[in-house]
C-alpha cells in the first residue's frame, strides 16, 4: 500500500515538471537560488578559515579566469587553433555519444594530463569545470527517481532511489563531465582571438564573433561593477546575519537590476566612443586572419579524431 | 585660426532638459583650454557638440572655419578626437593595438599606414612592450594612455578629454599631464580639457572656461580668471590651494600688497624668496 502511494506521488511529481514550461522556470530559479546559497556558504567558509582579504576580494569580484592573461608558450598553445576546434567538436560529440560512463573517465584524464604538459594553471581549470557540473548534478539528481528497480527509498518524503536511475545519472554526469572537460581544455589553450580568428575561418558571421569579442572584454568590468555594488550593499548591513533570507535575494535582485541599467548605459557610451572615432556601422568592429594550416597540424588532427572514433567503437563493443 | 568656436549654441534633450543655452565659446588654434564647473553644469554635453556627438538644438558650432553638420562628421572626428571620462567606455577591442587601430581602421587607410600609426601612437603614448595586452589587465594609468593613443592616431588637430586625471594617482596624473603638454607642443594639437582639478588647471592652460547652469560664466587667462575669487565660490568652485593661501596672508595677516596671487608651486617660490629678500 505504502509503495503504491509514493509511486502515486512520484508521478505526480514528475507530471508537474513536465506538464507545464513554468515548472522548469521554477526548477531554474530554484537551481540558481541553490547557486546563491552556495556562494555565501562559500564565503563564510573562507571566513571561518581566516583565509586572507584578497582571496575573499577574489570570490566576492567574481574574477573569472576568462579575464585572465592567456599564457602561450606551450606546444598546446602553438596548435591551430583550427584544428582545435575541430577535435574539440569530434570529441564532444564522441563523450555525448558513449554509453558508458567508465570510457567517459579517459577523455577527463586525457584533458587534465594536457592542461599539465600546457603548464596551465589546474586551479583555474578545476574552478572553470564547477559551474557546468553543478547544472549536471541537478540533472542528474533528477534521474535518481527514474526506473523500475527500487534500491533505497528517501526517509518522510518516501520517495524511491531505483538502480536504472542511479547508472542513468553517473553515465549523464560522465558525459557532461568528458565534454565540459574537453571545452574546458580548449578555452585553456586557445587564446581568445585565435579562437575567433579561427570561428571566421569556419565561416561564422562577423557580427556573431563582433559581439561574442564583445561579451569577452565587457565580462570583467561588469564583473567590477556588480563587486562595487555588492560592497556598497554588504557594507551597509546589506548581507548580515539579521537581514532575513528573502531580503538577501532582494538585494540580490537588486545587484542584477543594477547591472542591467548600467550595462545598457555603458552600451550605450561605447557606442558613442566608437562613433566618435569614425565607425559608422557598416563595416566590422575587428579583423580576423588566419594563417595556413600546417601539415603537421593537421595529421595531429586527424589522429585526435580516430583516437574520438577508436573509443567510440570500443564504447559500443565492437573493437 | 579658431580651432573651435560655437554661436549661440543651445541643447536640450528629449526629456526637455536644457543643458546648455546660447553658448559663445571659442579657442585659438594651438591653445590649451580648461572647461571648469560644478557637477551638472554642461561640460560634457558642450565637448559632445565639438565632436558631433551632439547636435545643436539651436545655434552652431565651426570646427577649424567649417560649421559641423550631418554630412561632414566623418571629417569632423577625424579633426577633433574625444577621450572619454571612464577608458573602459573607450578601450572596447581584445588588445591595445588593436583598440587604436580602430580609429584608422573606419578612416579606410591602407593596412600599412594603419601599421605605423599605430606604431607612432604606441610610442609617444611609452605604451611599448603593452600592444598585445587585454585592456582588462591594464592599470588606469596605462588604460588613459591607450585611450589617448587611439585618439592619437587618428591624427587629430584638437584632442577633447573629458576628466582625463580622475581616478588616477597624483604620480600618474601627473605623467598624464606630462603627455597632454608634449602632444600641445610637439604636435601643435589644440587641446580642450574638461576638468574640476583647480590645482592642476594653472599648470597647463592658457585659457579657462567657467560654465554653470549651461551658461558661460567668463573666459580668460588663468591670472584673470582665478583673481575673481568670490565668484568661483559662487558657483561651488575655489582657488588653487596655493592661490588661497596667499589670499589669506594678504587678506588675514596683511603680509603683501594688491599684487595678484601666484598660481602654482613655482610661482609661490619666487615670490616667497622675493619677500625674504626684500626682507634683509
Amino acid at each position: 500500500m505504502g509503495n503504491c502511494r509514493s509511486a502515486r506521488r512520484k508521478s505526480r511529481l514528475f507530471e508537474w515538471l513536465q506538464g507545464d514550461p513554468v515548472n522548469g522556470i521554477l526548477m531554474t530559479l530554484a537551481f540558481f537560488s541553490f547557486l546563491i546559497i552556495g556562494r555565501n556558504l562559500k564565503l563564510w567558509q573562507m571566513n571561518k578559515r581566516g583565509k586572507s582579504a584578497q582571496m575573499q576580494a577574489e570570490v566576492e569580484e567574481g574574477k573569472s579566469s576568462l579575464a585572465e592573461e592567456p599564457k602561450t608558450g606551450s606546444v598546446l598553445h602553438r596548435f591551430d587553433a583550427r584544428i582545435k576546434f575541430i577535435c574539440a567538436i569530434v570529441a564532444v560529440f564522441g563523450a555525448v555519444a558513449l554509453t558508458h560512463s567508465e570510457f567517459a573517465v579517459i577523455p577527463i584524464i586525457v584533458c587534465v594530463v594536457l592542461v599539465i604538459f600546457a603548464r596551465a594553471s589546474l586551479k583555474s581549470y578545476f574552478k572553470r569545470l564547477l559551474y557546468p557540473l553543478s547544472i549536471a548534478l541537478v540533472v542528474a539528481v533528477v534521474q535518481l527517481f527514474t526506473g523500475t528497480t527500487v534500491v533505497a527509498t528517501i526517509p518522510y518524503l518516501g520517495w524511491h532511489i531505483y538502480s536504472q536511475g542511479i547508472a542513468f545519472a553517473i553515465l549523464i554526469f560522465a558525459r557532461v563531465l568528458a565534454a565540459a572537460s574537453i571545452l574546458n581544455l580548449l578555452i585553456t589553450i586557445t587564446p581568445m582571438e585565435t579562437l575567433m580568428d579561427s570561428l571566421s575561418w569556419f565561416r561564422v558571421p562577423s557580427v556573431i564573433l563582433d559581439t561574442m569579442m564583445l561579451m569577452y572584454r565587457y565580462i570583467s568590468v561588469v564583473s567590477e561593477e556588480k563587486a562595487r555594488i555588492y560592497k556598497a550593499q554588504e557594507s551597509r548591513c546589506g548581507y548580515t546575519k539579521s537581514v532575513s533570507v528573502v531580503r538577501k535575494l532582494g538585494n540580490y535582485g537588486t545587484v542584477g537590476g543594477m547591472l542591467l541599467v548600467k550595462s545598457f548605459d555603458r552600451a550605450l557610451k561605447v557606442g558613442d566612443a566608437m562613433v566618435s572615432r569614425g565607425y559608422t556601422g557598416t563595416s566590422s568592429l575587428f579583423s580576423y586572419s588566419t594563417k595556413k594550416m600546417a601539415k603537421k597540424d593537421i595529421a595531429i588532427g586527424v589522429i585526435v579524431v580516430l583516437a574520438v572514433v577508436a573509443l567510440l567503437l570500443a564504447d559500443l563493443g565492437i573493437i | 585660426m579658431k580651432a573651435i568656436e560655437t554661436i549661440n549654441l543651445s541643447h536640450t534633450y528629449p526629456d526637455g532638459t536644457k543643458a546648455i543655452g546660447n553658448i559663445n565659446f571659442n579657442v585659438e588654434k594651438g591653445k590649451n583650454i580648461a572647461i571648469l564647473g560644478p557637477n551638472g553644469a554642461g561640460k560634457s554635453t558642450l565637448l559632445h557638440h565639438f565632436n558631433g556627438l551632439l547636435m545643436p538644438t539651436s545655434g552652431k558650432v565651426n570646427v577649424l572655419g567649417q560649421e559641423v553638420t550631418k554630412q561632414n562628421l566623418d571629417e569632423i572626428r577625424q579633426k577633433v578626437g574625444l577621450v572619454f571620462q571612464d577608458p573602459d567606455d573607450q578601450l572596447f577591442a581584445r588588445s591595445v593595438a588593436l583598440d587604436i587601430a580602430f580609429g584608422p581602421t573606419n578612416l579606410k587607410l591602407s593596412k600599412a599606414e594603419i601599421a605605423q600609426r599605430v606604431n607612432w601612437a604606441i610610442e609617444v603614448t611609452d605604451l611599448k612592450g603593452l600592444e598585445n595586452k587585454s585592456p582588462s589587465n591594464l592599470s588606469g594609468g596605462q588604460k588613459r594612455r591607450a585611450s589617448i593613443a587611439g585618439v592619437l592616431a587618428m591624427k587629430p588637430e584638437i584632442i577633447i578629454l573629458d576628466e582625463p586625471m580622475s581616478n588616477l594617482d597624483p604620480k600618474t596624473s601627473s605623467k598624464v599631464l606630462k603627455l597632454l603638454m608634449q602632444l600641445n607642443k610637439e604636435l601643435g594639437l589644440t587641446l580642450i580639457i574638461a576638468t574640476h582639478d583647480v590645482d592642476l588647471v594653472p599648470l597647463f592652460a592658457d585659457e579657462i572656461c567657467i560654465l554653470n547652469k549651461g551658461q558661460i560664466l567668463m573666459q580668460g587667462p588663468p591670472q584673470e580668471i582665478f583673481s575673481q575669487a568670490e565668484l568661483l565660490r559662487s558657483v561651488d568652485l575655489r582657488l588653487p590651494r596655493i592661490t588661497h593661501l596667499f589670499e589669506i596672508l594678504n587678506k588675514e595677516d596683511s603680509l603683501r600688497g594688491d599684487k595678484q596671487y601666484p598660481l602654482t608651486i613655482g610661482e609661490a617660490r619666487r615670490e616667497i624668496l622675493e619677500m625674504l629678500e626684500n626682507k634683509k
